[in-house]
Formats: structure tokens, C-alpha cells, sequence
């Protein structure tokens, strides 16, 4: 008789723990008044120099199946992108070329949290090495509500940030 | 350093096993079935996984509503099945968690032992990887968070160029493709090379126990299934990728590291990860070690009758064909690899008997760190110190705490590697020589034993139902088998002791009696 109370005592238990951290207690990542400012898009910036036209003197060094008139470098610059909200910096990152010889797209990915409320939203991008100026840019007003998940992109064909 | 921490293991088990013993006995106490009972609720998992599949759409759009009506129209079936195998998954989790730490602080992962120990590791990755798409698949918040949390670690490691947690942002980007891929390893994938892996994970050891004795089958079964009535595993909101989840209840069984990439970093979390894995892996061998020489086969002795093979635990000893000519059929290997050095061969082998007279006393197969021969000189030192009229030979596993108490109480104990090294001529010998009254054989219960199966043998060795069997002309009153459901409880066995000799006939008295 002991026994058989023993045991269940110990099955209660155990299924008590069980059911108990199953789903409990909650993780809580936001705060009842905030939000989330996404950004996340890949872009390939521009290349690093200029083509060059080659002499005929260099061609002609070239092996024969690799002979072009012209010579350009793959490498391409670093992307800066900075998000500001009602003018306060809330993201900055200089992101680099994927690519063994950083001639691929730079990815962008990063969530932000923000409290909720109206703000002046403002997406500067640089991709051409050119320090102290934005080569796209976007400012929007628009009101993020608690718990929003707002997110910007960047499409490539029109060279335009996106905001959903 | 090990050793305490190995030490300080134990006494967290203790916490658990003596009240665990006192409910349920030796033979039904689930930490003596770790291993068995998580291959258990992993079966609970299989066959209700599968009625789950029946209802199932893989789809972004059909996951959610499929669950919901096994929930909700269906939760007489559905719901319970769906509880069932949340809940078995949450046990197996709880079960593993002990299982490792019971093996660790038992020390039956190291030098020789390592394979179940390495080959576990993978395990656990596998099983985590099974609850982390299982909670995907279901496509709530929860998923949700999951997916975004998962994709923001996979993002880096160097596989994939673009950002795979950016399809998690807005519902547009995020397509079928990813959900039947999780869908894919979650309901093929990984339970294959869970099962391969779990065969792997046992392949050395000789008998597995891969079930649980049935009643704790039942009693855990039975105890799911009453949860899942009463507390059935239920969604959270459906997954909305335009909102940002602000809180989630989480599975802490399967999930207790996501909220830690958010507070850290995903980098932070694989190398926490893999450093702990890789700590693991090399756990049997920090720090390195010798073990004494394996086990030995005399052929001149041997007569390949099997019974060291059968009853090893560990494997390490093969039958092949006769290689000095003698009539036999075939002789014993021992594969030094696998041997554990436990001696449990020597207790199982024919010719390891005490009375041999001509010559040394070297059976078919020795332990060079204990022989046959010194172990009845061991004898007959500690017996010669016995005196009076209820003189109790003990005998012991070397370096427990049950040898320890009965030492300190000033008790006569022979140690042996192993309960199972004993050859049951060596208690014939004991007994008919009259070098002491009564036996006690104490040594961890069934389950508990550091080499697996020296008690079980042992246990039925002398109670006949095992060759080499206990000789019928011995008295098996005399023999007090004392296994110790609970070997750091210092006072049992001493009272098991007591109770042997008060039923000891008292022979002067008896002497008195017949004169008087
Ligand atoms: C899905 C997960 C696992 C399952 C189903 C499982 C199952 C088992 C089973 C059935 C046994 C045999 C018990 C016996 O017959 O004595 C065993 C032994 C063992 N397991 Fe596991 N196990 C798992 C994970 C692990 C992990 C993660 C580790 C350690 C990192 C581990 C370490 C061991 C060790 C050291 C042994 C004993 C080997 C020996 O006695 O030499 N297991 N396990
Ligand atoms: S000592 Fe133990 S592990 Fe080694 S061969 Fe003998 S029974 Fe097997
Ligand atoms: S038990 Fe002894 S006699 Fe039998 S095969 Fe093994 S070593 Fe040889």
C-alpha cells in the first residue's frame, strides 16, 4: 500500500514537470509596447574601379582563349546602411561582398526593437565607397503599432527600399 | 576534480533514488531503466506520430487548421494523440538528462566504455533536431519564433549565401519549399538516423535492455494519458510574420537555448554548443587513464564450452576454432578493446574452482588484476581472522561504499572487481571448509550494477537457475544475498548482517543442549 502511494506520488509528479515546463513559464522578447523594425535584402554593390581598356601590347600577353578588349575588377565596395528613427540613428552596419573574391551580393538581416508610437522613418544606403552621401535613400512617415513587425527591402530593379 | 564532480552526481541522484527505491523496489525503478525508458517514449511518439500524419497538411496554410481540428473537433483521439506525443517527447527529454548524468556519475563511460558514451552525443543532437521541427511544423507563434530563431543560427554557419532568416520576415517570402523540407526531416529524415543511431548507441554492449519491465510501462503510459486528458497540448495564436511575437510559451525541454541567442548571439550559442558536445566526446578519456590487463584465456584449461561468452557483458570475449589442437571444438578470444576488466567471465567459467588441488588454480580465464588463485588466498587470510561461533565471510564489489561500511563496522570482507567475478565453487569452498559459518554477498541491486549484469548473474548463479550453478549440498541459509538498492545508505547492509547472524544456529549452545 505504501508502494502504490509512492508511485503515485512519483507519476504526479512527473507528469506535473512534464506538463509544467512544456509551457511554462513564457518567454517574453517584447514588451507590451514594443515592436520590431526588420531589414533584410541582398545587393550586389558597385564594383570597385572603372573597366579599363587594355593596350594591344597586354592582350596579346593574354593566353588566347582568355583574350578581351577590356580588364575589370570584380571586387566590389562595402554597402552602408543606416535606419534612423525621428532622426536617432537605430541601426548602422557596413556590410561587406559575399564571394571568395567579394564580387557577390552583400546580405542584410537585422531586427530591431523599437517602442511602439509615430515615427519619421529614414533608409540611407551607400554602395559606391563614397563616403558622406547616401546612393538610395527613403524617408516615410508611419505609425508602428505594439507588436508590428515592419519590415524594409530593397528592390534591385528599380533601385527602391520597400517598407511592408 | 572528476571525482567530485562525479561524487557530487551521485549524491544528486541519491536524492532521487532512495524515495524513487522505496516505491518502487530494484526491478521497477525507472533510473535503473533510463536507456530502455526513453526508446519507450520514443515508441509512444512513433505510433502517435503517425496518426497525426494521417491529418497532417504540409502547407503553411493547411498545418495550423489540420491541428486545430485534431484539437479541437477531435480531441477524444486526435487531441489525446497529439498530447501524447508532446508529452512522450518532454519525458524522453527528462529521461536522456538522466540517463547522462547517471552514466557519468557511475563511471561507466570511460577508457574501454567509451563507445556508448561517443556514439550518445549525435543522440542528442538528433532529438533536439526532431523537437525543434516538430514545434515548426505546427506553424503558431511559437513555430514562429522557432523558424526565425532557428534560420538566425543557421545564417551562421558558412552554408548558405543568402539570408535564410529573412524568409521569415514577411508572409510573401516564406514558402511551402521550407515547410515540406521540415516536414520532411521531421517525419523521415531524423527518425531514421534516430533508429540507426540508437542501434549503433547499444551495438557493443552484449543484451541490451531496451524495454522497461512492464509495469512501468504502463504506469508511464498510463500517466501521459491522464495528463493529456486533463491538460491537453494545445496551439498558440496562428503564425502572423507581419506581427513580432512579443511573448511565447515555451517548451523548456526542447527550447531552453533559443531565448539565449537572443540574449547572446547566434555565434555565441553554436560555439557554447559545440564546445559542450566536443567536451562530451572526449569525456571518456579526460583525463586519460590505464586500465589493468584484460582478461586472459589459458587454453590449456580452457574447454570452450561458451559460457564466458554468453555471459560477458560487454561482448569483448568470441568463440573461434582451436588453435593448440586439443579435442575441443573451439577456444575463447578476448577482444582487450572491449573488455572492461569486471571478471565477470572468470565467475562464469567451469574450471575456476577453489578445490583444485594439483597445481596453481588457474581456470580457463583469469583476471591478471585479481586471479582465481590469489582470490582463495584473499579468502583465506580474512577468513583466518574470524573467530567466534557465528563467523560471516562478506564478500564485496572492490571500492564501494557497501564494502567501506563494512569495514568501518570491522566486518570480515573479501572485495572482488565484481559480484560477478565469484565462481559459486568459491562459496562451496567457503562453507564445506568451514572457514566461516555464513556468507553474505552484498553488492548493488540488479540495475545498478557498475558492470550490468554481475549481480543478475550472480543472483541466479547461486540460486540455481545459472550455471555455474551453487552446489546442491550446500545450506542456502547460510548464503545471505544483501543487494543494495541504495549502496550509500550505510545502515542496510549492516542490518541485513544482523539478521543473518540472529538466525545462525548457535553451535556451542546447541552443543550444551544435546549434553544437557
Ligand atoms: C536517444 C537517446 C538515448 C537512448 C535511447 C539510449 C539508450 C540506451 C540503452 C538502451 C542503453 C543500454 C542499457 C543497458 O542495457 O545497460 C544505454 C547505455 C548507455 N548509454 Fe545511452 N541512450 C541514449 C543517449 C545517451 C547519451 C546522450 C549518452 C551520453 C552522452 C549515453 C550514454 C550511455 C552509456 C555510457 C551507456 C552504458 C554503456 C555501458 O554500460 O558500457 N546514452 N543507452
Ligand atoms: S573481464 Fe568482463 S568485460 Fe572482460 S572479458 Fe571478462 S566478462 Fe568480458
Ligand atoms: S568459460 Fe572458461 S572454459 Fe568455458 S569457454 Fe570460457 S574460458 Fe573456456
Amino acid at each position: 500500500m505504501r508502494r502504490f502511494f509512492g508511485q503515485l506520488i512519483t507519476y504526479a509528479a512527473f507528469a506535473a514537470g512534464i506538463g509544467l515546463f512544456s509551457v511554462w513559464p513564457d518567454y517574453r522578447m517584447l514588451g507590451d509596447d514594443e515592436a520590431i523594425v526588420s531589414i533584410t535584402f541582398s545587393h550586389a554593390a558597385k564594383r570597385v574601379g572603372e573597366c579599363r581598356q587594355l593596350t594591344p601590347a597586354e592582350i596579346s600577353e593574354l593566353p588566347p582563349n582568355m583574350r578581351k578588349p577590356n580588364s575589370c575588377p570584380r571586387e566590389r565596395h562595402p554597402m552602408y546602411l543606416e535606419i534612423r528613427a525621428n532622426g536617432e540613428i537605430i541601426f548602422a552596419e557596413t556590410l561587406l561582398p559575399s564571394g571568395m573574391w567579394s564580387d557577390g551580393k552583400a546580405n542584410v538581416y537585422n531586427r530591431t526593437r523599437i517602442k511602439a508610437g509615430d515615427y519619421r522613418l529614414f533608409i540611407g544606403m551607400n554602395d559606391s565607397g563614397d563616403q558622406g552621401r547616401f546612393d538610395y535613400e527613403l524617408s516615410v512617415e508611419t505609425e508602428i503599432e505594439s507588436g508590428q513587425n515592419l519590415v524594409i527591402g530593397f528592390d534591385g530593379s528599380s533601385n527602391t527600399f520597400l517598407v511592408e | 576534480m572528476l571525482f567530485y564532480l562525479q561524487k557530487a552526481a551521485r549524491a544528486g541522484l541519491g536524492l532521487l533514488h532512495r524515495p524513487l527505491a522505496r516505491a518502487f523496489g530494484p526491478i521497477d525503478n525507472p533510473l535503473n531503466h533510463l536507456g530502455a525508458l526513453i526508446i519507450f517514449f520514443c515508441w509512444i511518439v512513433l505510433i502517435s506520430g503517425i496518426w497525426l500524419l494521417i491529418f497532417f497538411r504540409t502547407s503553411v496554410a493547411g498545418a495550423f487548421e489540420s491541428l486545430e481540428y485534431l484539437t479541437y473537433e477531435q480531441w477524444y483521439l486526435g487531441g489525446i494523440m497529439r498530447s501524447l506525443h508532446r508529452y512522450a517527447s518532454d519525458a524522453a527529454i527528462a529521461a536522456l538528462f538522466v540517463h547522462i548524468v547517471k552514466e557519468f556519475a557511475f563511471d561507466t563511460y570511460r577508457l574501454k566504455r567509451w563507445f556508448s558514451w561517443v556514439t550518445g552525443v549525435p543522440l542528442v543532437w538528433l532529438v533536439f533536431a526532431l523537437g525543434v521541427t516538430g514545434y515548426w511544423l505546427v506553424w503558431d507563434e511559437l513555430a514562429q519564433y522557432v523558424a526565425i530563431t532557428s534560420a538566425e543560427l543557421l545564417d551562421r554557419l558558412p552554408i548558405f549565401t543568402d539570408s535564410m532568416a529573412g524568409n521569415f520576415l514577411t508572409d510573401s517570402a516564406m514558402s511551402d519549399r521550407f515547410f515540406t523540407l521540415m516536414a520532411f526531416l521531421h517525419l523521415v529524415g531524423l527518425p531514421i538516423f534516430l533508429v540507426f543511431g540508437i542501434w549503433l548507441h547499444v551495438f557493443r554492449l552484449s543484451r541490451p535492455v531496451i524495454n522497461p519491465p512492464r509495469r512501468l510501462m504502463a504506469g508511464t503510459l498510463l500517466c501521459m494519458l491522464v495528463l493529456s486528458f486533463v491538460f491537453p497540448a494545445v496551439s498558440q495564436n496562428k503564425a502572423n510574420l507581419a506581427k513580432a511575437t512579443q511573448s511565447v510559451d515555451l517548451d523548456w525541454f526542447y527550447l531552453h537555448v533559443y531565448p539565449l541567442v537572443q540574449i547572446s548571439s547566434p555565434g555565441f550559442v553554436w560555439l557554447l554548443l559545440v564546445g559542450i558536445s566536443c567536451l562530451i566526446c572526449f569525456a571518456p578519456w579526460l583525463p586519460p587513464g590505464r586500465l589493468a590487463e584484460a582478461a586472459v584465456v589459458d587454453l590449456a584449461n580452457c574447454n570452450g564450452c561458451e559460457r564466458c561468452v554468453d555471459d560477458c557483458p560487454f561482448g569483448a570475449i568470441q568463440m573461434q576454432a582451436r588453435t593448440d589442437g586439443r579435442k575441443y571444438d573451439a577456444e575463447a578470444v578476448v577482444d582487450p578493446g572491449l573488455c572492461a576488466r569486471c571478471g565477470i567471465c572468470v565467475g562464469a567459467c567451469p574450471t575456476a574452482t577453489p578445490f583444485r588441488s594439483r597445481g596453481e588454480l588457474i581456470p580457463g580465464i583469469d583476471l591478471p588484476e585479481l586471479t582465481a588463485a590469489e582470490l582463495r588466498e584473499r579468502i583465506g587470510t580474512v577468513a583466518g581472522s574470524l573467530s567466534g561461533n557465528k563467523r560471516v565471510l562478506s564478500f564485496s564489489c572492490s571500492g564501494s561504499s557497501t564494502a567501506e561500511s563494512l569495514r568501518k563496522a570491522g566486518e570480515a570482507v573479501v572485495e572482488v572487481k565484481c559480484m560477478g567475478q565469484l565462481p559459486p565453487p568459491f562459496l562451496d569452498y567457503v562453507l564445506s571448509r568451514d572457514l566461516a559459518d555464513a556468507v553474505l554477498l552484498t553488492g548493488c541491486s540488479d540495475g545498478r550494477c557498475r558492470y550490468r549484469f554481475g549481480t543478475h548473474w550472480t543472483e541466479d548463479r547461486v540460486t540455481r537457475k545459472r550455471d555455474p550453478r551453487l552446489r546442491k549440498r550446500i545450506d542456502e541459509s547460510r548464503i545471505c544475498r544483501a543487494w543494495q538498492d541504495f549502496p550509500e545508505y550505510q545502515g542496510s547492509v549492516l542490518r541485513q548482517l544482523a539478521a543473518l547472524r540472529s538466525v545462525l544456529p548457535e553451535q556451542s549452545t546447541d552443543d550444551e543442549e544435546a549434553s544437557g
